[in-house]
């Protein structure tokens, strides 16, 4: 057994512990999202049972109910479902590719009227089995063949996703693993060779990449290039965002998103429907709310003594972090178009569920860490 | 802290937040900075402007039978920006219902496209109702494409009018941005000739649009605004369009002009040339592929020649000499002048057109024989000045002020014309050719009509026109100027129109009308050409003139043969349809 990891100090569940506002920030971004969804997805002589804003209502309802089912529970336990969970994960990840195919990807599997995308079980899996790994191994005494076991542990599930083909959610495991090894210790000279190589990569990624997926990246480069083909979603996000002015449209009032022509604007690309109608007002308001779970998510990283706990959430919060920041840049035309969507805020339920999941856990480590 | 894992989760927290604060001054550079800018792209994506052709006004005759008029006609437009890439997809759909080749359209499209900086492009124009109908059936189909109405100019009388009507046309680019000022669109049309281009400040329509706000498939979600198209103003001219158009049938594709005019206010009742073109042709897309050859054809459609063609005047043109030898008081009425067939002029023979000659006549008989001889004789008495002098009078050489546009002034030679071109002095043979209508002196059919009106008149020259009433108001006026002409020279020269006709040895007999006597004058011209021109000016009542006429066929033959029954059918109809 590995240093300290596993003694539990205090185990009662003990609201004076429960951070209240790490909790209501998810559902206070999840509130803006409830609105947008609605916007961008209403149709007339819908009520509202009957769109997709209810089925997400639904969705966070189980996400809430997870959560503190799994409070009661000490984050220690975590360890012993970690593997389960990643490799339950990836039987799902090979599942989807006998799945049909939706939109010319394969990242879905049908459940009772349900469906779940196994890529966003796959991330928390990842997290929690590079956590114990992280946690059980320090990176002073570690053999160099065990050195790749982390790298292992990411490859498999994201070469799954990339196959779906999915890249957006792929590459988001590359910033919580860096930033778990960095918060373990690696030697910032092989982090730095790594991700240099990484780059040097991607001309040579480049080229494996799908047509359209090349198309985007070219068309992050000049977005008017081709303005009616594949920089229309680029271009109309940004018209959407930036007509929003100071005070925005209005709810329901942005023309953009009513008039549909801002594509994916339910999923990917709900910031264009916030920002249209919310205006900068919610702009401030959701990039707020996200600093402050990621503030509280790194706090709770750098306060938490026990490696588990500590690594658990350094990986929870780089991934909804980085997630929210690569979904923002992309739709406001700072970064490329790789279909990440923005957490809380975008249409997806199992997404949603995970992410609820995964703030549980932060809250479970702030409760439930070791005070010496 | 204690925790090793503390400093660096603090500066991952940093990483992260400082992400996050440049979003946030992303965020209010879009937002704030250049929030109006895309508030304008959001304008522009979701409202379209349709744009409504306010139609020209009509134009009816002196009866109020249509001359040109406009009918609703269907154009199959795309908005580019809205057709985006379905537009291959949207081709097939409706090349079958316009009946052509799906990449024809695109084609088109392409052609078009690169050309027109308006908000949409024209695939097909004018297309039939059925076919505008069943596009507009299908529109959700076919995003970006839309079915535009626009009046589609018409004239019913084709060719009969066109040299009074006109026709219209697009705008170059140029003249586009000239008119700027004077809020025309682009795309509008405008008066090329006749009428259409003489009226257009007032025939044209202003243009409305209608602002309508779109969906991303360009499904029409509300109307927002609309600025009402303004109909242009009614035109009703002068012009008789049923003798217009017998006029048109009588000369029938012969090259020549008639100029028909009611002596009471100077209105042109009837203005033909022929031939003559369609002006429908111009006015649609289809129809201007076939109007070049109008361009090539050698006998010049498009040219006017009622106020643009200057022909030698021949035999007509002694009315202006008689005219200035009375004046000088160098001959009077009663002067005898023998006529052997010839005149010596500076030692030549100038011959009279009847070789066994006329033998001795006073003024009427000279006319009615149209003796060269006499009138020789009557030019050289009064001299090259006193004829220019009455050539100037009568209006030769000036515009005769009709209210269409482009006429021309003819030529009139002179002494220092003469000079500066040859530099030789004038001679009197060239006053002797003059006396007569020859030689260099080239005239319009208007200008000849207008010299007989100022003879019917007894002096006053009127000036003529086409337009009557602009939207109902009476805008025309009788407008004379003197011919400062002595009343009984003026009777004298009439006795010999009336002699032309009514002798028993005239020149003009073929002119005849029962009932009414009709005094004129024969004229055929050496045309450089083996045809001559003819020519016959003619007014009617002789007692009280109510019209006068001129018809002038070129290369036509002998004025008193070809030209003068073209008179009398002329004046028959005027009798018929109460005129004379």
């Amino acid at each position: 057994m590995a240093e300290g990891s596993r003694i539990p100090v205090r185990k009662r569940f003990d609201l004076r512990h429960f951070d209240k506002m790490l909790f209501f920030a998810p559902i206070a971004i999840f509130l803006i999202g409830i609105l947008s969804i609605y916007s961008a997805s209403f149709k007339t002589n819908q009520t509202f049972d009957q769109t997709l804003a209810m089925k997400q209502v639904m969705w966070m309802g189980v996400g809430i109910l997870v959560a503190f089912l799994a409070l009661r529970t000490d984050y220690f336990k975590l360890q012993d479902v970690a593997w389960p969970i990643y490799l339950g994960s990836l039987v799902l990840l090979v599942a989807v590719f006998f799945m049909p195919a939706r939109l010319g990807a394969r990242r879905w599997i049908g459940f009772g009227g349900f469906n779940i995308q196994p890529s966003e079980i796959a991330k928390i899996g990842v997290i929690l089995v590079l956590a114990r790994f992280f946690a059980a191994n320090r990176p002073e005494y570690l053999s160099k063949r065990k050195l790749f076991a982390p790298f292992a542990i990411v490859g498999v599930p994201f070469l799954l996703i990339l196959k779906q083909p999915d890249l957006g959610t792929g590459l988001l495991l590359l910033p919580a693993l860096f930033s778990m090894l960095y918060l373990w210790g690696f030697r910032k000279k092989y982090l730095a060779i790594i991700i240099g190589a990484g780059l040097l990569m991607t001309p040579i990624l480049f080229h494996t990449l799908k047509d359209y997926q090349k198309a985007r990246l070219m068309v992050f480069v000049n977005p008017n290039a081709d303005p009616l083909g594949a920089g229309y979603t680029i271009n109309q996000s940004k018209i959407a965002i930036g007509s929003g002015g100071f005070f925005g449209k209005g709810f329901m009032g942005g023309t953009q998103n009513r008039l549909a022509f801002l594509p994916e604007r339910h999923t990917d690309f709900i910031f264009g429907v916030v920002g249209e109608e919310g205006g900068f007002i919610a702009s401030v308001a959701l990039i707020f709310l996200f600093g402050l779970l990621v503030k509280k998510g790194y706090d709770i990283a750098g306060e938490t003594p026990d490696r588990f706990g500590s690594q658990l959430a350094c990986g929870i919060t780089t991934l909804i972090g980085s997630q929210a920041v690569i979904n923002l840049g992309m739709t406001m035309g700072l970064l490329p178009v790789v279909g990440v969507p923005l957490p809380l805020v975008s249409y997806g339920g199992t997404s949603v569920l995970v992410t609820m999941f995964s703030v549980s856990i932060l809250l479970n480590v702030k409760m439930h860490r070791p005070l010496f | 802290m204690f925790h090793r894992g503390d400093e660096k989760a603090r500066r991952l927290q940093l990483v992260v937040l400082t992400c996050f604060a440049l979003l946030l001054v992303n965020a209010a550079r879009m937002q704030i900075f250049e929030g109006p800018r895309y508030k304008t792209l959001s304008e522009k994506n979701r409202i379209r402007v349709i744009y409504l052709e306010g139609p020209r006004g009509k134009i009816v005759d002196r009866n109020g039978l249509t001359l040109v008029t406009n009918r609703l006609s269907f154009n199959c437009s795309v908005v580019p920006r809205e057709a985006a890439s379905k537009l291959h997809k949207s081709c097939r759909i409706v090349a079958p219902i316009l009946g052509v080749e799906p990449e024809e359209l695109e084609k088109r499209f392409e052609k078009r496209r690169a050309g027109s900086s308006f908000n949409s492009v024209v695939l097909a124009e004018d297309i039939p109702q059925e076919a505008a109908i069943a596009i507009e059936e299908r529109l959700d189909r076919l995003p970006g494409f839309v079915i535009e109405t626009r009046p589609q100019r018409q004239y019913p009388l084709a060719e009969a009018a066109a040299h009074v009507t006109g026709y219209i046309g697009s705008q170059t680019r140029e003249e586009a941005e000239d008119r700027d000022l004077y809020e025309y669109a682009a795309s509008d049309w405008v008066g090329r000739d006749g009428i259409e281009k003489g009226y257009e400040a007032f025939l044209r329509g202003r243009s409305g649009g209608l602002q309508i706000e779109i969906n991303s498939r360009g499904r029409i979600v509300k109307p927002l605004g609309v600025k009402e198209p303004k109909d242009g103003k009614n035109i009703q001219l002068t012009v008789d369009a049923r003798l217009q158009s017998l006029v048109h049938t009588k000369l029938g594709g012969a090259k020549g002009a008639v100029v028909v005019m009611d002596l009471a206010e100077g209105g042109i009742l009837s203005l033909n040339s022929s031939p003559s073109f369609d002006p429908n042709l111009f006015a649609t897309s289809q129809g201007r592929r076939r109007v070049g050859r109008y361009l090539t054809d050698p006998r010049a459609p498009m040219l006017n020649r009622a106020i643009r063609g200057a022909y030698p005047p021949g035999s007509i043109y002694k009315i202006v000499t008689s005219m200035a030898s009375l004046k000088r008081r160098k001959m009077s009425p009663s002067t005898r002048v023998n006529c052997p067939g010839w005149l010596l002029v500076g030692g030549r023979r100038f011959p009279c057109w009847k070789k066994e000659g006329h033998g001795s006549q006073d003024l009427e008989e000279a006319f009615a024989h149209s003796c060269n001889a006499y009138f020789y004789s009557a030019g050289l008495s009064a001299g090259l000045d006193a004829i220019l002098e009455r050539n100037a009078a009568f209006g030769f050489g000036e515009l005769s002020g009709i209210d269409l546009p482009g006429e021309r002034r003819g030529f009139i030679p002179t002494r220092e014309w003469k000079k500066k071109t040859t530099g030789q002095g004038w001679y009197d043979g060239e006053t002797a050719n003059l006396s007569i209508g020859q030689g260099y002196l080239q005239v319009t059919p208007i200008q000849a009509m207008a010299m007989t009106a100022a003879v019917a008149t007894g002096g006053e020259k009127l000036q003529p026109h086409v337009i009557e009433k602009i939207n109902g108001v009476k805008v025309s006026e009788r407008y004379t100027k003197p011919l400062d002409a002595d009343p009984a020279d003026l009777a004298a020269v009439k006795r010999g129109l009336e002699a032309v006709v009514h002798s028993d040895t005239g020149t003009g007999r073929l002119a005849r009308l029962d009932g009414v006597r009709v005094a004129g004058k024969s004229g055929t011209a050496q045309s450089g050409q083996r045809e001559t021109h003819a020519w016959f000016v003619a007014y009617a009542p002789a007692e009280k003139p109510k019209v006068a006429v001129a018809v002038f066929l070129e290369g036509g033959g002998r004025g008193g043969v070809a030209a003068a029954p073209i008179v009398q059918d002329v004046l028959e109809w005027l009798k018929g349809a109460g005129y004379l």
